[in-house]
C-alpha cells in the first residue's frame, strides 16, 4: 500500500500521545473507563426501585428481606470509550503536488495510536460510495488496508449515500480540507449529534491557502473534473483571500454552534503543527 | 509615403513574432489542479452568467517590449518620412582659377558669376549661402552668411589667381558639408565633363572663347659664368596672332620683338643675360588675360661649399683636389670646412662639416672589374656609371657595423656612408689609383660633382629661385624664425618647426625670404610665375547651364529624418517597461 510509510510516521508519532477523554459524557460497550451513568461495574453508585425489566441479579434481596421492598443496587457503569476516526478521503485530500494525503494519514494514525493509548476501541471510516470502514481498523495503523486517497465522491455527497454508523457517545474526529460548497452546520450537526466530543481537524495545503501567481491559468478542480480559465491578477488573487476567511469563519460558526473544536493545519508543515491539537485538548502527550 | 534608407532592416522585424510566441508559451493557459473550484466560484458564475470565451490575458510589458521593438527596427531601417519645407541653405562653388579674369572689364566671368549669384540669391530665398573657391584644392571663404550682404562680404577673398581649379573636388565638399541638405551652384567659365541632372546640383558656365598669348614656360639657368634666359609662348586660341615680346630690367629694355605664333603653337626663345641683372620681366601685349601676360625671373641659385683637402701630400691629393676644383662649387671663404676630405681614422670635429675619407693603400691591392653594386637610391650615385672601370682595393675590407654600402664590388665594400647623430653625413672611400682607371672617366668627377650637390643642398635657403605658381616651394631655415616678403611689401613671419618648411605663396611676383636671424642672416629673392598653359587657352571657355534644382513643389516636399524621434521614443518606452517592471516586483 502506497500510504503505508505514511502511516508507519504517524504511528510512530502517535505514540507520544494519548486521546485525551471528556469525562462529562462517556458512554460506550463495558470496558475500562467508568462512565458517568450507571452499569455494571462492581462500583457501587446507588439505591432505587426496581423496575420490570431491571436485572434480576442486581436486587439486594438483604435490603428486601429486610423492608419487604424490593431494591436494585446500582453500580457505576464500566464504560469503553471509543473513536470514530472520520476520514475525507476524496480527491481534494490527494491534490497534486501537495502532501495533503500523507497529512491526513498521518494524522488518522496518529489519534489512532493515541487513541489506543487512552485504551480506546475506534473505528475508522473514510469516504467513497458511502462512509465505509478502513480493513483492520481495530488495528494498529500499520495493519489498515484498503485505504485509497482519491474518492470519486466528494464528503458530502459519500454522507448522502451512506452515514457512517457512529458510535453513541463516541469521541468523534474529523479530518478533512472542508473544502465542499454549501452550509457546514447541517454536517456538524449530524457529526456531533450523540457525539462525546467532535474535533474536526482541517488539513490544507499552502496551495489552499494561497492563491496562484498572476498570469493565465486554467484551474482544474480535483473532484469534479471541472475546469475554468482565468487571468490571474492582484484584484482576484484578494478576492480569493476573501472568500477563503468567509469560508474559515462559516466553519468556525458552525462549531461553535455544535461545541465541536475546529482547528486547521498546514500538511506541509504538519509536525510543527501536532501542538495545535493538545491545545484543542484532543490529545495529551503520554 | 515613407522611404527607408536601409530596408534590409527589415529583417529584424522577425523578432517581434519571436517575441510573441516566447510570451505565448509563457502566459498561454497552464493547466493547474486546486483542491476545490469553491473559492472561484464567483468567476465561473460571472462566466456562466454570460457566455462570453475567456482569452488569454496577455501583461502590460509584453505590449510595451512589443514597441520598443517595433520602433527600434523602424529606427534601423532609416525612415524619412515627406514632409514640407521651404528653403535649403545654398553652397556656391567658385571657380578660383585665373581664367576667370579673362576679358574687358565688365564682362570677365567673376564679375558676371557675382551678378548672376546676386540674381539667383535674390530670386530664390535661400536658408543660408556658403561659399567655397575651387583652386587647386578647394577652401571655404568664411563662415556660413545668413544673407545676402554677407556673402557678397565675402567675394574680396575670391581672388581668382590659381592656376587651376579643382571643381570636382569642390563640389564633394560642398556635398560633405551640406549632409544633402544643400543646393549646391557652380561658377565657373568652363562647361562640366559630366552635366549634373535635376537634383540638388546647377553648373553656370559664364566664359567666353577669347584669343590669348601667354608665357607657359619661363626659366633662367646658369650657364658658365653668365646666365640664360628661356621663354615659351604659346597661343592656345583657334586663329594665329602677333604679340609684341619685352625683356626688360629696372625699366631698361634688354630684348623686344615682335613675336607671330600659328593656332595652336607655341614659340621659344633663349636670350643670354649677364648674371648681374636682379630682376628680369618679360612681358607681351595685352590681350584677354593679363595674368600670363608677365613673368619675373631672379638670377638662378649657384650655391658653393668650403672645402678642405687634408690629405698627405702625394698623388691622391692632388687628383682629389682637381678633381673638386673643376666642380666649380668651392667656396673662397675663410671658416669651417663645410666638406672634408681626410684619411685619418677620426671622424672630423665641425658642427656642419660632412666628411670623405679615403682609406690608406692596401699591401695587397686587388683590381675590381666589377660587376659593381651600386645604391642607386643615394645622391652620390646619381647618374653614376661604373660599366667598364677598374677599381683598386683591398680584398680584405669590411663593412663596419653603422656603415651602409653605396658602392660594392661584390661583397668588398668600396664606398660607403655613416650617418651620425648629429645629422651630418661621412662616406669612406678606398680607391688606389694605380691600380685603377675610375679616375681616367668622367665618372670620377661626376662621384666628387654628386658629393658636393649633396652637401650644397643641405645649406640653407632655396632649392631654385624661380618656380611656377602652385608648385611646392621648399625652404630649408637657418633659424626657428622665417620672414617672408610679399610683392605687394607685406610681411608674414612664419615658424619652423622643423628645418624644411613649404613656403606658403598664392599668387605669382618677386618674393623675399630671410632666415638666420639669431647668427647668420641670410635673405634670398625668389619669382613665382603664373605659367599655366591649360588655364590660358580660353578657347574652351563658354557659357551656359546645366542641371537644375528641384522646383520650389519639390523643395516643400522635402524627405525628413524622423530616427532621432524614433529612438527617443524607444528610449521613453524603455523607461516606462522599468517603471513597470520594478512595480511588480521583477514579474513578468
Amino acid at each position: 500500500m502506497k500510504h503505508r510509510p505514511a502511516l508507519l510516521e504517524g504511528e510512530k508519532l502517535g505514540l507520544r500521545y494519548a486521546l485525551a477523554l471528556p469525562q462529562a459524557t462517556l458512554a460506550g460497550l463495558r470496558g475500562e473507563q467508568l462512565g458517568k451513568r450507571a452499569g455494571s461495574s462492581v462500583d457501587f453508585q446507588d439505591y432505587r426501585d426496581y423496575q420490570p425489566g431491571d436485572d434480576l441479579r442486581h436486587i439486594d434481596w438483604n435490603a428486601f428481606a429486610r423492608t419487604d421492598q424490593l431494591i436494585v443496587k446500582l453500580f457505576r457503569e464500566e464504560a469503553q470509550p471509543h473513536l470514530d476516526l472520520i476520514l475525507d478521503t476524496s480527491g481534494s485530500m490527494a491534490l497534486k503536488g501537495t502532501p495533503k494525503a500523507d497529512a491526513l494519514l498521518k494524522l488518522a494514525a496518529i489519534f489512532s495510536t493515541a487513541a489506543m493509548n487512552a485504551r480506546c476501541s475506534q473505528a475508522v471510516w473514510m469516504t467513497g460510495e458511502g462512509f465505509n470502514r478502513v480493513g483492520n481498523d481495530t488495528e494498529p495503523p500499520s495493519a489498515w488496508a484498503g485505504i485509497e486517497v482519491a474518492g470519486a465522491h466528494t464528503f458530502e455527497e459519500s454522507f448522502a449515500i451512506l452515514p457512517p454508523a457512529l458510535r453513541r457517545q463516541g469521541i468523534r474526529v474529523l479530518i478533512s480540507d472542508l473544502l465542499w460548497p454549501g452550509d457546514p452546520l447541517p454536517t456538524l450537526r449530524k457529526l456531533s449529534e450523540d457525539a462525546a466530543a467532535l474535533y474536526v481537524v482541517q488539513v490544507l495545503s499552502e496551495d489552499d491557502l494561497e492563491p496562484p501567481e498572476p498570469g493565465n491559468l486554467e484551474l482544474v478542480d480535483s473532484e469534479t473534473g471541472e475546469t475554468l480559465n482565468l487571468y490571474i491578477d492582484a484584484t482576484i488573487r484578494e478576492q480569493y483571500h476573501q472568500t477563503f476567511i468567509r469560508f474559515q469563519q462559516s466553519w468556525d460558526n458552525a462549531a461553535r454552534k455544535t461545541g465541536a473544536k475546529l482547528v486547521t493545519l498546514t500538511a506541509e508543515n504538519l509536525e510543527n503543527s501536532l501542538r495545535r491539537l493538545e491545545e484543542i485538548d484532543a490529545l495529551e502527550p503520554v | 509615403m515613407p522611404a527607408f534608407t536601409y530596408p534590409l532592416a527589415w529583417i529584424a522585424a522577425v523578432t517581434l513574432p519571436a517575441l510573441a510566441g516566447i510570451y505565448f508559451l509563457r502566459h498561454r493557459y497552464r493547466r493547474k489542479e486546486v483542491s476545490s473550484l469553491l473559492f472561484w466560484q464567483m468567476h465561473r458564475e460571472s462566466r456562466e452568467g454570460g457566455t462570453k470565451t475567456e482569452k488569454p490575458r496577455w501583461p502590460l510589458v509584453f505590449f510595451i517590449e512589443l514597441l520598443i521593438l517595433a520602433l527600434l527596427v523602424l529606427a534601423a531601417t532609416g525612415p524619412r518620412w515627406q514632409t514640407p519645407q521651404t528653403r535649403r541653405p545654398l553652397i556656391v562653388v567658385l571657380d578660383d582659377s585665373q581664367s576667370m579674369l579673362a576679358g574687358p572689364e565688365g564682362q570677365r566671368p567673376r564679375e558676371l558669376a557675382i551678378e548672376s549669384l546676386g540674381k539667383i540669391a535674390r530670386k530664390r530665398g535661400f536658408l543660408s549661402f556658403r561659399l567655397i573657391a575651387s583652386g587647386e584644392t578647394p577652401r571655404l571663404l568664411g563662415d556660413e552668411a545668413r544673407h545676402p550682404k554677407e556673402m557678397e562680404a565675402q567675394f574680396a577673398q575670391w581672388t581668382c589667381l590659381s592656376p587651376g581649379a579643382n571643381l570636382q573636388s569642390a563640389i564633394g565638399l560642398a556635398r560633405s558639408i551640406s549632409h544633402g541638405e544643400a543646393d549646391i551652384l557652380v561658377l565657373t567659365d568652363q562647361a562640366p565633363e559630366d552635366p549634373p541632372g535635376k537634383g540638388r546640383v546647377r553648373w553656370a558656365a559664364l566664359g567666353l572663347p577669347r584669343i590669348n598669348f601667354a608665357f607657359v614656360n619661363a626659366a633662367r639657368t646658369a650657364y658658365g659664368g653668365e646666365d640664360r634666359l628661356l621663354l615659351e609662348i604659346a597661343n592656345p586660341s583657334a586663329s594665329a596672332g602677333e604679340s609684341r615680346l619685352q625683356i626688360t630690367t629696372n625699366g631698361q629694355t634688354l630684348h623686344e620683338e615682335t613675336v607671330r605664333v600659328e593656332a595652336g603653337e607655341s614659340y621659344r626663345i633663349t636670350v643670354p643675360v649677364p648674371p648681374a641683372i636682379p630682376v628680369l620681366h618679360a612681358t607681351l601685349s595685352e590681350d584677354a588675360l593679363p595674368g600670363d601676360n608677365t613673368v619675373a625671373l631672379v638670377p638662378p641659385i649657384r650655391r658653393t661649399i668650403r672645402v678642405a683637402n687634408n690629405l698627405p701630400d702625394g698623388p691622391l691629393k692632388k687628383l682629389v683636389g682637381g678633381t673638386l676644383a673643376s666642380t666649380g662649387m668651392l667656396s673662397t671663404q675663410e671658416g669651417e670646412p663645410e666638406f672634408l676630405v681626410h684619411d685619418s681614422e677620426n671622424i672630423p670635429t665641425g658642427k656642419g662639416t660632412w666628411s670623405l675619407r679615403l682609406l690608406p693603400a692596401s699591401e695587397k691591392p686587388a683590381r675590381f672589374t666589377g660587376p659593381f653594386v651600386t645604391d642607386t637610391s643615394h645622391p652620390a650615385t646619381k647618374g653614376l656609371s661604373l660599366t667598364g672601370a677598374i677599381w683598386g682595393g683591398d680584398p680584405a675590407a669590411q663593412v663596419k657595423v653603422d656603415d651602409l654600402p653605396v658602392i660594392t664590388a661584390g661583397n668588398i665594400p668600396l664606398l660607403t656612408h655613416f650617418n651620425g647623430m648629429d645629422g651630418r653625413n661621412h662616406l669612406t672611400l678606398q680607391y688606389i689609383p694605380e691600380h685603377s682607371t675610375l679616375h681616367l672617366t668622367p665618372q670620377w668627377p661626376a662621384l666628387f660633382w654628386n658629393l658636393l650637390r649633396w652637401r650644397a643642398q643641405a645649406q640653407p635657403g632655396l632649392k631654385e629661385s624661380n618656380h611656377r605658381l602652385g608648385m611646392d616651394i621648399p625652404y630649408r631655415a637657418a633659424g626657428s624664425e622665417i620672414i617672408l616678403r610679399r610683392p605687394d611689401g607685406s610681411a608674414q613671419k612664419l615658424q619652423a618647426p622643423g628645418k624644411d618648411i613649404r613656403l606658403p605663396i598664392d599668387s605669382p611676383g618677386v618674393y623675399q625670404v630671410t632666415s638666420g636671424f639669431a647668427f647668420e642672416e641670410t635673405t634670398e629673392t625668389f619669382a613665382v610665375n603664373f605659367l599655366a598653359g591649360q588655364e590660358s587657352d580660353l578657347s574652351k571657355a563658354t557659357a551656359g547651364e546645366w542641371g537644375s534644382w528641384d522646383t520650389e513643389t519639390d523643395v516643400r516636399i522635402e524627405y525628413a529624418n524622423f530616427l532621432p524621434y524614433l529612438v527617443l521614443a524607444a528610449l521613453a518606452a524603455m523607461a516606462w517597461h522599468l517603471f513597470c517592471i520594478s512595480r511588480q516586483k521583477g514579474r513578468v
